[in-house]
């Protein structure tokens, strides 16, 4: 298993800061630029960790979340701009 | 009924005092005329039988005993209009024939007053008895006293008088006695007459004192009936009703004071109602729910707007008032809020409506606690309200940290040494550069949206040729139609009519719509931008492209702030353009349409009225 890190985001200013710092860190960046395409290479390269947004195009984060949660437990980060405190769910 | 009657009472007592004055009258009239005519009878008689007496003591002296008055005895009843007897001193009587005792005397008066009669009678001896009451005169007068009987004679059916007298000799010594008795002739027959006079003015007098009873009665019942009537009418309310009582005695006044009473009382009443009907009236057209309870929790009273907060039909009644209460489990805070004396607020859920109740207790001028009274508001608008400030405090909060996440991101990324490349130094430059664009179109986004929804945004009036307002709009859009291939085309069919409008603001209007066109356009597509005049008044812009599309479920959405259909095309957006447009619109009281197909293109229709208000 390589050591993959995946990177869900919409963002390309974002992906490509967090990608600089994944591969400083000697892992792999995966880049989905949108939900379902989370998930597909999630199923894919089944990475050690996941950087997940929120809000994304197709599929937003909390489900990415929930449908991986269904079969890994698989750390996942979640990643917002979403901070403030009637924002936050219990997922 | 009747003898409770005022007339019947009052007549009454009229009758009453007439017959007992009238009956006293005559009872002591007629007891005083029958004393003064046996007074005055027996003055007479007494004064005839002394000189009777005097006679007889004048003859015996020369006789020496008393007889031989045959022939006097006739005219002694004549002069005495009595009977007349005369005894001896020892009470017999003496005899006119000189044949001694035990023999009656002449009379003169016939029996019966037939005087023709007792005429015949007279020469004969009379052995008529002594009248009854004569045996005690005749004692008294004996022992030398004058004696007087009265009694009722059978035989004449009249009242009669018996007077005695001594026969005094020159000794002084009692030698006989003269009687004589009467029949007090008249006072029968006068105390008849006096009695039918009595009769006929009794008769008289209560007809008079009827008359007057009635009279008085009517006098004082119609009055007394008028405001009888007008009490009735006031407590039947109506206060505009007056006795019509117009007199100067007791009952005026008592009329005046009632009608006073029946002004005042209408002129109060009224003032109450309308202080009653006004507070009713307030409280039946607040729009919140208001339902109050007594201290057992009984329902005393709600409007009609509660009905319609709590989604039920009318007429609601206190029952299912009372149920649906209990069923959102209030009472337990109507309870505490009586104990502790102090308002207090519940949100509760009903029928997918959020109802917040506010209960306070019911205190009277005393302090005592005397129910509490509850609120009902629905504030699932206002809870939705709230929720779209949230949304967009969010989506604001959002739409600046992600630009600021990927400047302060890249600067760290700089500073810390892990990007170091010249090439990619620049392109981080590049980045902070547009996000930083970026977040200035956001706020200049946000301050005119700001602007356009506290209406101080400030129209500059000018006529303008719609046209080349379009036409400026699209050169300035060239650039970046023009990097995908895009062409745009103008279609002005007719002559447009000049327009008094806002330049800078209509080019900003038509600015978002054609960035929007060409946006979310495939390269090498055509934008047509075709201006008419519709019915009658309208200018009509129609802008349509061979775009992506927008899905139907989508295309209610657009006007929000911040909504964006597809983030990853459109990075650039500030998802504000069509808020901004749609209050750009309201400016100029425009209409917009919006056709949509996936796939097809878009196609956007703009309507204003060509005469701005």
């Amino acid at each position: 298993m390589g050591k993959y890190i995946l990177i869900a985001n919409d963002n390309e200013g974002i992906l490509e800061i967090l990608s600089t710092y994944v591969t400083k860190e000697d892992f792999f960046p995966i880049i989905a630029h949108d939900g379902e395409a989370a998930l597909t290479k999630f199923v894919e390269f089944r990475p050690l960790l996941l950087l997940l947004n929120v809000m994304m195009p197709k599929k937003d984060g909390y489900t990415v979340f929930r449908d991986i949660r269904q079969s890994s437990n698989v750390p996942i980060i979640m990643l917002t701009a979403k901070g403030e405190d009637f924002e936050v769910k219990h997922v | 009924m009747f003898k409770g009657r005022i007339a019947f009472k009052l007549t009454a007592g009229f009758v009453v005092i007439v017959l007992i004055s009238m009956l006293a009258i005559g009872i002591v009239f007629i007891q005083m005329f029958q004393q003064y005519t046996f007074d005055s009878r027996e003055q007479t008689m007494l004064a005839r039988a002394q000189s009777i007496a005097e006679v007889m003591a004048e003859n015996s002296q020369n006789t020496g005993q008393i007889r031989g008055f045959a022939g006097s005895m006739h005219f002694l009843d004549t002069m005495a209009e009595a009977k007349v007897w005369i005894t001896d001193s020892k009470g017999n009587p003496a005899s006119v024939s000189g044949m001694g005792i035990g023999n009656g005397i002449g009379k003169g008066m016939g029996q019966n007053f037939g005087f023709g009669q007792s005429m015949g009678q007279g020469h004969t001896y009379n052995s008529e008895p002594l009248p009854p009451e004569a045996e005690k005169v005749i004692e008294e007068v004996l022992s030398g006293k004058e004696s007087v009987s009265e009694s009722f004679s059978s035989v004449y059916i009249e009242a009669t008088l018996t007077v005695g007298v001594p026969i005094v000799d020159s000794d002084n010594r009692v030698i006989g006695s003269v009687l004589l008795h009467s029949p007090v002739t008249g006072i029968t027959a006068t105390v008849n007459k006096a009695v039918s006079i009595l009769a006929i003015s009794l008769l008289a007098a209560l007809v008079l004192a009827i008359g007057l009873g009635i009279f008085y009665s009517l006098l004082f019942t119609r009055p007394l009936k008028a405001m009888n009537l007008t009490a009735l009418e006031i407590t039947q309310g109506n206060y505009s009703v007056r006795t019509g009582v117009n007199r100067k005695d007791e009952l005026g006044q008592l009329g005046k004071s009632l009608d006073l009473l029946a002004a005042k009382l209408g002129y109060t009443i009224n003032e109450l109602f309308q202080e009653k009907g006004k507070l009713k009236d307030i409280i039946a057209s607040i729009s919140e729910g208001i339902v109050a309870f007594d201290t057992s929790l009984r329902l005393i009273n709600v409007n009609s707007a509660l009905s319609e907060i709590m989604d039920r039909p009318q007429p609601y009644l206190n029952e299912d008032v009372e149920k649906d209460l209990k069923d959102l489990e209030i009472q337990a805070q109507l309870t505490k809020v009586m104990e502790e004396k102090a308002s207090s607020q519940v949100l509760k859920e009903w029928l997918g409506k959020k109802l917040m109740f506010t209960i306070s207790p019911i205190i009277d001028n005393l302090g005592i606690v005397t129910g509490s009274v509850a609120l009902v508001q629905d504030i699932s608008k206002s809870e939705r309200l709230e929720q779209l400030r949230r949304d967009f405090v969010a989506n604001v909060s959002h739409e600046f940290r992600t630009p600021l996440t990927v400047i302060r991101g890249s600067l760290e990324a700089m500073v810390d040494g892990t990007v170091e490349k010249i090439e990619e130094i620049k392109r981080y430059h590049q980045r902070m550069l547009s996000e930083t664009r970026g977040l200035e179109r956001l706020v200049e986004d946000l301050l005119e949206l700001s602007r356009l929804q506290s209406g101080t945004i400030k129209m500059n009036k000018e006529t303008l040729h719609l046209p080349n307002v379009l036409k400026d709009v699209g050169r300035s859009l060239q650039t970046i139609a023009g990097k995908k291939g895009i062409k745009i085309e103008y279609l002005f069919q007719q002559e447009i009519p000049p327009f008094v409008g806002d330049y800078d603001r209509l080019r900003q209007l038509f600015v978002i719509f054609l960035d929007n066109a060409i946006k979310y356009s495939p390269k090498n597509t055509k934008v047509t931008v075709e201006t008419s005049v519709v019915e009658a008044k309208m200018l009509s812009i129609i802008i349509c492209d061979q775009g992506y599309g927008i899905a139907p479920a989508e295309l209610a959405h657009i006007w929000d702030r911040f909504y964006k259909i597809d983030k990853s095309r459109n990075s650039r957006g500030t998802g504000l353009g069509l808020a901004i447009a749609k209050h750009l619109l309201e400016l100029y009281d425009g209409l917009v349409t919006v056709q949509s197909e996936l796939g097809k293109g878009t196609v956007v229709e703009i309507k204003l009225p060509m005469v701005l208000q």
